[in-house]
């Protein structure tokens, strides 16, 4: 038992890099705008995370799941290992960077050490999703942006109330956000682990299974609910001020748009709908939720004529994305030499 | 919670605007009454203004206190404690002017008396436009402008026949320079009041403007 969660604890290590990185994206621009407390961001933000992980999250671990299969625990580990401490450090920096795009290096790192091919198909379709996140993060921002002015000329509420009023919304807009994400990332914190899962299934009432991965799910999640307490205030504050000066009530556009995004991304149900009428679905892959808050942020900016973006925060965060996944796949390639050759433990099948 | 936080700012901002004005109202009848020379009613009118003006200040500082302690309205919260303090300073010069006619009680020439009850008319009716904006201002109804336009014509107004009071009074020979300055200094403090009410109106339109998605 102590050797699997050795082996799981980079995992929930990577967890909590995503909790104390990526929450900021959901409750970022509540918090920093002072509409929220952060202690109430984070009890609502754990709480949905880890039902998002254990309940929509096998989605989008599918599709990570046919990038690289790792069949060993120690595997796993070491891609695990390296994602977080690339995302880790990034996270120093106080910028928002990417943990879907550190997995995916760690896995190419595994399958370049492994000699396993690469399924360029797959890399197609997660680059790809990759792109189309933050354009679709922008565009349902702008919509989303324009329906709500207009409904605040066409209604006016006292500002008293108008600030009640976006303070729930805020508050269920990151309910929602926290549950994609739970729902959209689990696969990045925990989804390496599901091929070498340790766990067994187990029998509850009614004879519903709460199986392995979900068990698996479970912990990342928990994990990420600690990393959100613990460390996630700091990078709350950068959000939305570095890039662009957002009111409450586009505080609330952009969580509700880039949530949307990651749902879109990670839901089957929304998938086998849209596909059982004949309409194209989108594939679900871990997008980032900091690209889909980039994104939505910019679809703010230009719906308010483009002025006042500050490219220059932009650049930067776009240099972590690039930065990411390289690091994350040298470092992995690295580790998993020194997991096998030095301390002799077979990283795959 | 927040909800019946912002019920109990709605209360107490409307209380507010409420004595504001009935303080305008109690000006207009104080100095009718005091043009009219009826002093019993007029002593009244100074002690109901004092009170007033105390109430005023007690609904302000609960209202600031309310708004920090909620931290609510964040983004706006600077602009409405400026406005609070700046609708305080029109109830301060409103509360000021009585107690002045009050303790110094000057000889006012017949000739002047006529505008000068023009001038606390529309005092009144800019202090009522100036509330209307503020008003419209909280409830987000768009018609902020409106109001505010109201009060720039009354201020206007007021100037006007401040003006030609002061002409009057410096052109007459039949009183002494001291006379003159005190009565000068009369007209001055009534258009001071229209002058804190444009102040207002302006810090509102730059709130308007400010308070967009």
């Amino acid at each position: 038992m102590s050797t699997i969660l050795f082996f799981l604890s980079s995992g929930l290590f990577l967890g909590w890099s995503l909790g104390a990185n990526d929450a900021a994206n959901v409750f970022g621009t509540a918090v920093g705008s002072k509409m929220l407390r952060f202690r109430t961001a984070a009890i609502v933000c754990s709480i949905f995370i880890v039902i998002g992980a254990v309940f929509g999250g096998s989605g989008a671990n599918h599709t990570l799941g046919k990038l690289g299969a790792i069949d060993t625990l120690p595997g796993a580990f070491t891609v695990a290992l390296s994602a977080a401490i690339s995302v880790f450090m990034m996270t120093r920096t106080s910028l928002p960077v990417s943990t879907s795009q550190a997995i995916v290096g760690g896995i190419i790192g595994w399958n370049l050490f492994s000699s396993n091919p690469t399924s360029l198909v797959i890399i197609r379709k997660i680059v790809l999703t990759w792109v189309i996140c933050p354009v679709l993060s922008c565009l349902f921002s702008i919509i989303i942006f324009f329906i709500i002015k207009e409904i605040l000329e066409r209604t006016p509420i006292n500002i008293y109330r108008r600030d009640s009023y976006t303070r729930a919304a805020l508050l269920l807009a990151g309910a929602f956000g926290s549950f994609s994400l739970g729902a959209n990332n689990i696969a990045n914190v925990m989804g390496v682990f599901t091929t070498a899962a340790p766990f067994k299934d187990i029998l509850l009432f009614n004879g519903y299974a709460f199986s392995s991965v979900q068990q698996l799910f479970l912990l990342g999640g928990i994990a990420i609910s600690v990393g959100v307490f613990t460390y996630s205030k700091r990078v709350m504050e950068t959000v939305g001020s570095r890039i662009f000066k957002l009111s409450p009530i586009a505080a609330f556009v952009v969580v509700l748009a880039s949530s949307l995004v990651l749902f879109v991304f990670a839901s089957s149900s929304l998938k086998s709908f849209l596909e059982s009428i004949n309409l194209p679905s989108l594939p679900l892959v871990p997008v980032s939720s900091s690209q889909a808050v980039v994104g939505a942020v910019i679809g703010i900016g230009l719906a308010k004529g483009g002025k006042n973006i500050r490219f220059g925060s932009l650049g930067k965060i776009g240099l972590g994305w690039i930065f990411t996944p390289v690091i994350s796949a040298v470092l992995c390639y690295v580790l998993l030499f020194f997991m096998q050759n030095v301390f002799m433990t077979r990283v795959y099948g | 919670m927040v909800f019946r936080k912002a019920k109990l700012l709605e209360k107490d901002t409307a209380r507010l605007e409420d004595k504001i004005i009935e303080l305008g109202l109690v000006f207009k009848k104080a100095l009718d009454l005091f043009f009219g020379q009826g002093n019993d009613g007029f002593r009244s009118c100074v002690v109901r203004s004092d009170s007033l003006e105390s109430e005023i200040d007690r609904i302000r500082k609960e209202i600031e206190h309310s708004l920090y302690a909620g931290m609510l309205i964040p983004e706006s919260r600077g602009d409405l404690l400026g406005l609070l303090e700046a609708l305080d300073d029109v109830a301060d010069a409103i509360a000021e002017l009585i107690l002045k006619f009050d303790i110094e009680e000057p000889g006012l020439p017949d000739e002047l008396i006529p505008r000068l009850r023009k001038m606390c008319v529309f005092t009144t009716d800019c202090i009522e436009e100036m509330i209307k904006a503020f008003r419209s201002y909280i409830s987000s109804d768009g018609q902020t402008s409106v109001f505010i336009n109201k009060v720039k014509f009354f201020e206007n107004e007021i100037d006007s026949l401040e003006t030609s009071l002061k002409r009057e009074i410096f052109s007459a020979d039949k009183h002494d320079l001291a006379e003159k300055l005190q009565l000068q200094g009369f007209v001055e403090k009534t258009a001071d009041i229209s002058d804190y009410a444009e102040h207002v109106c302006e810090r509102l339109a730059i709130s308007v403007i400010k308070r967009s998605i």
